[in-house]
């Protein structure tokens, strides 16, 4: 039978002997869709549970989705990295990271949906596929290169129009929080699987492709596309010439206004650090950085994380910017200047620059930091109290407190998204779309909208309403983790879908079966709204699994409490009774026991997943 | 004038979306390799470049192909390749003087022909999809 979507095949590196193969895709897609779904299909099968992250048995998995590499708004190189992470805390866990740009279209030209990377090369090699052929290569010469030298070279030796993702020297130092970079400004920066790919001497991945991604019904999925741009939610209306600055941050980004900025592109920024011109981006967290001085120093530190391969989220909202943790240990004298080795000038852009370098290289202090924020603080044994990590190995995000954004009750719905999964979570569209915008002018919809919304899609307008509590919180909360898992998969960028609400829409809906349209046109399989729903939901539970597997239960999930229970910046705080019989309804909504917080059996094999159910009755971990 | 495709590359956005729908609905399938408009896009300086027939007033690729295969089409006015006629000899893709990386007027293997911007028949998709007005069709 044609395929139309996914291009079929799975390609395994084995790093240790050189030997590959190839999977058959559809072995996974069938019941898990692409990306993030199928990557915890072969986590599940292929990563032995508890292991550590830098372990040679630990996989890299990297998979796209059948809307990868095609005209679906947003879709085109969104691509999933998972793998046990060791970004997690308190120990390393399975987990995945997303990453926009090119690198993941280009990946399915070269004639592969996914990459399977085992084992640890005996010295530093890069991968380099081309239309099915792949070849593990020397990398002795790129080792050490920044992220950006690196892809210029790999650019230079194997010509224009190849994309490549690397990591910088964070990574190859096994820093927690080093990102696998791709292109200027995009990165799978969560989880610290740049420090996973240093771990297995894997410098980078070089692919090229001609082979095209055949669309079941094109007249069809190029209507649906343009539809998609017209409909999809955006904040704020963009001016005619944001676009003269503002780019896309990847393949088939067509949508303009997206609420996460899109790439502010800056050129021949001259450095304060070292003498050059820095020409690059910034975008979501990272502008954060324009605001050390002066600003020019503030890109050059931006710039420089990119090149060293260091995640932004935890330099900005973890070590100072939001998270301010490293500004208030040195107001309590917990970090001293001579802790530092540098002139303590924390809104100094050069000072960051300087920082930077000395995590990457894990010099002084940035060996500490580049444990990341909850193992520094082990380390130092002290500032746990200005933490800003939430749980899980990650910081504030979307939660509420440190934040502000969004505002209790919403932030509730936070919470027991945070308190479910294995990183921070995406809670974009519940958080910001739907609660946050709307309380801000020029909203997109109004309160009334808001809660015939509510009451549509959850079930009830307690779930919207400014004026709950406890009550109908944690309906949303599945609602957008079976979606998310879908978004992830397909894959479509979280911050178009799911499209809850829209500008040209007369009653303020938008139109959530925007994925169900894509896949059904791209793959030629019709699936409804509710069929993708209930793959999420498969995906969601499968991944619960994994966690299980590893050792997950209810008390890893309440690890989120001390932090919730901080006052917000309304001086709210969680109410720890009213969550923990809030967590018993997600659990017995989900079909998971409430005591331990594992799946039941029925669950399990009501969504296709007996196998599962099966090995966590072997390994005593079903509940009776 | 002969109709054409214009661009405004300082406009452009870099998604690349006008080589998706170009290979989509001519091929059928997602493919900037086999699109007939092409995005150079230097990250690492911050630039693109657009590549698509200009359709010249005097082309060059029609004085060169031996078979006539390059023809007016009067009802479009626009000068397309008659793939009924091609030989594949690609003289014309030689002749072009803005072809040297091969982006604009190439073989395409599947068909067995050389193809260039035919400018959709009159309704040029890329133009529609582009999302912030950097190409535009100019009807002669």
């Amino acid at each position: 039978m044609a395929l139309y979507g996914w291009v079929g095949k799975i390609l395994r590196v084995n790093l240790k002997n050189g030997r590959m193969n190839r999977a058959d895709t559809m072995r996974y897609a069938k019941r898990l869709i692409g990306g993030r779904g199928v990557a915890a299909g072969i986590a599940w099968e292929e990563i032995p549970p508890g292991i550590d992250a830098f372990d040679p048995e630990n996989k890299l998995i990297i998979m796209t989705g059948p809307l990868n590499g095609t005209l679906a708004p947003t879709s085109g190189g969104r691509i999933t990295f998972a793998g046990v992470a060791p970004q997690a805390y308190p120990k390393p866990h399975y987990t995945r990271s997303n990453m926009g740009g090119y690198w993941g279209a280009e990946l399915k030209y070269s004639g592969y949906d996914g990459l399977i990377i085992e084992g640890k090369a005996s010295s530093p090699v890069y991968l380099w596929i081309k239309d099915g052929e792949a070849e593990i290569r020397d990398s002795r010469k790129l080792w050490g290169l920044d992220t950006f030298a690196a892809q210029k070279k790999l650019i230079k030796e194997h010509g224009e129009g190849v994309q490549t993702v690397c990591i910088g020297p964070a990574g190859e130092n096994l820093v927690r929080i080093a990102c696998v970079q791709h292109g200027i400004e995009n990165a799978a920066g969560q989880g610290g699987f740049g420090a996973v790919m240093g771990s297995k001497n894997l410098k980078a991945i070089t692919v090229k492709g001609s082979c095209g991604v055949p669309i079941a019904r094109p007249e069809e999925f190029i209507e649906v596309c343009k539809y998609a741009n017209r409909v999809a939610h955006t904040p704020e209306e963009p001016s005619e010439d944001s676009v003269l600055r503002r780019k896309a941050c990847g393949m088939s980004c067509s949508l303009l206004g997206c609420g996460a900025g899109g790439l502010n592109i800056y050129r021949k920024v001259k450095g304060k650090a070292h003498p050059r011109l820095y020409t690059g981006a910034v975008q979501c967290a990272s502008p954060a950085y324009l605001k050390f001085k002066p600003w020019k120093a503030g890109f050059e530190a931006a710039q420089l994380a990119d090149m060293y391969g260091i995640n932004h989220w935890e330099i900005v909202l973890g070590l100072t910017g939001t998270g301010q943790w490293l500004n208030k240990c040195v107001e309590k004298g917990i970090i001293t200047e001579k802790d530092l080795g540098v002139p303590i000038d924390l809104e100094s852009g050069t000072f960051w620059s300087e920082l930077l370098r000395k995590i990457a290289y894990r010099e002084g202090i940035g060996k500490v930091f580049a444990e990341g924020i909850p193992r520094a603080a082990d380390i130092i044994g002290k500032g746990h109290e200005d933490s800003p990590h939430v749980a899980h190995g990650y910081e504030t995000h979307w939660d509420g407190h440190l934040f502000g954004r969004p505002r209790y009750p919403y932030w509730i719905v936070a919470a027991l998204q945070w308190a479910m999964d294995s990183r921070d979570p995406l809670v974009h569209c519940y958080a910001e779309e739907i609660t946050y915008w709307t309380a801000r002018p020029g909203s997109p919809v109004s309160i009334k909208q808001l809660k015939a919304i509510g009451k549509r899609l959850y079930g009830s307008e307690l779930a919207v309403d400014p004026e709950s509590n406890y009550e109908y919180k944690a309906q949303p909360t599945i609602w957008h983790q079976n979606r998310l898992a879908v978004d992830d998969s397909v894959p479509v960028c979280e911050e178009i879908c799911p499209t809850i609400y829209s500008r040209i829409s007369p009653d303020g809906f938008g139109d959530t079966s925007l994925e169900a349209k894509l896949f059904s046109a791209a793959t030629g399989i019709d699936v409804s709204e509710g069929g993708l729903d209930l793959i999420g939901s498969r995906i969601y539970n499968l991944e619960r699994a994994i966690m299980v597997h590893e050792g997950r239960t209810r008390r890893d999930d309440e690890s989120v409490i001390p932090y919730f229970h901080r006052p917000d910046r309304a001086g709210i705080r969680l109410n720890v009774e009213k969550f923990g019989a809030l967590m018993d309804e997600f659990y017995e909504l989900r079909g998971w026991d409430p005591e331990t917080g594992w799946p039941r059996r029925e669950t399990l094999k009501k969504l296709d997943l007996k196998d599962v159910a099966d090995e966590l009755e072997r390994i005593q971990r079903l509940p009776d | 004038m002969i109709s054409r495709i214009e661009s405004d590359d300082e406009r452009c956005i870099w998604c690349r979306s006008c080589e998706l729908v170009c290979s989509l609905h001519h091929e059928g399938e997602c493919n900037p390799a086999f699109s007939r408009i092409r995005i150079s896009l230097n990250l690492f300086k911050s630039e693109a470049e657009s590549h698509v027939c200009k359709q010249c007033e005097d082309p060059e690729c029609l004085k060169a192909c031996p078979v006539e295969a390059i023809r007016m089409d009067e009802e479009n006015g626009i000068y397309i390749i008659l793939e009924s006629e091609c030989t594949a000899c690609g003289l014309c893709a030689e002749a072009c003087p803005y072809n040297s990386k091969k982006k604009i007027l190439f073989f395409n293997p599947a068909r067995k022909v050389y193809v260039k911007c035919d400018l959709c028949s009159g309704n040029p998709q890329c133009v529609q999809i582009c999302p912030s007005k950097a190409l535009r069709y100019v009807v002669g």
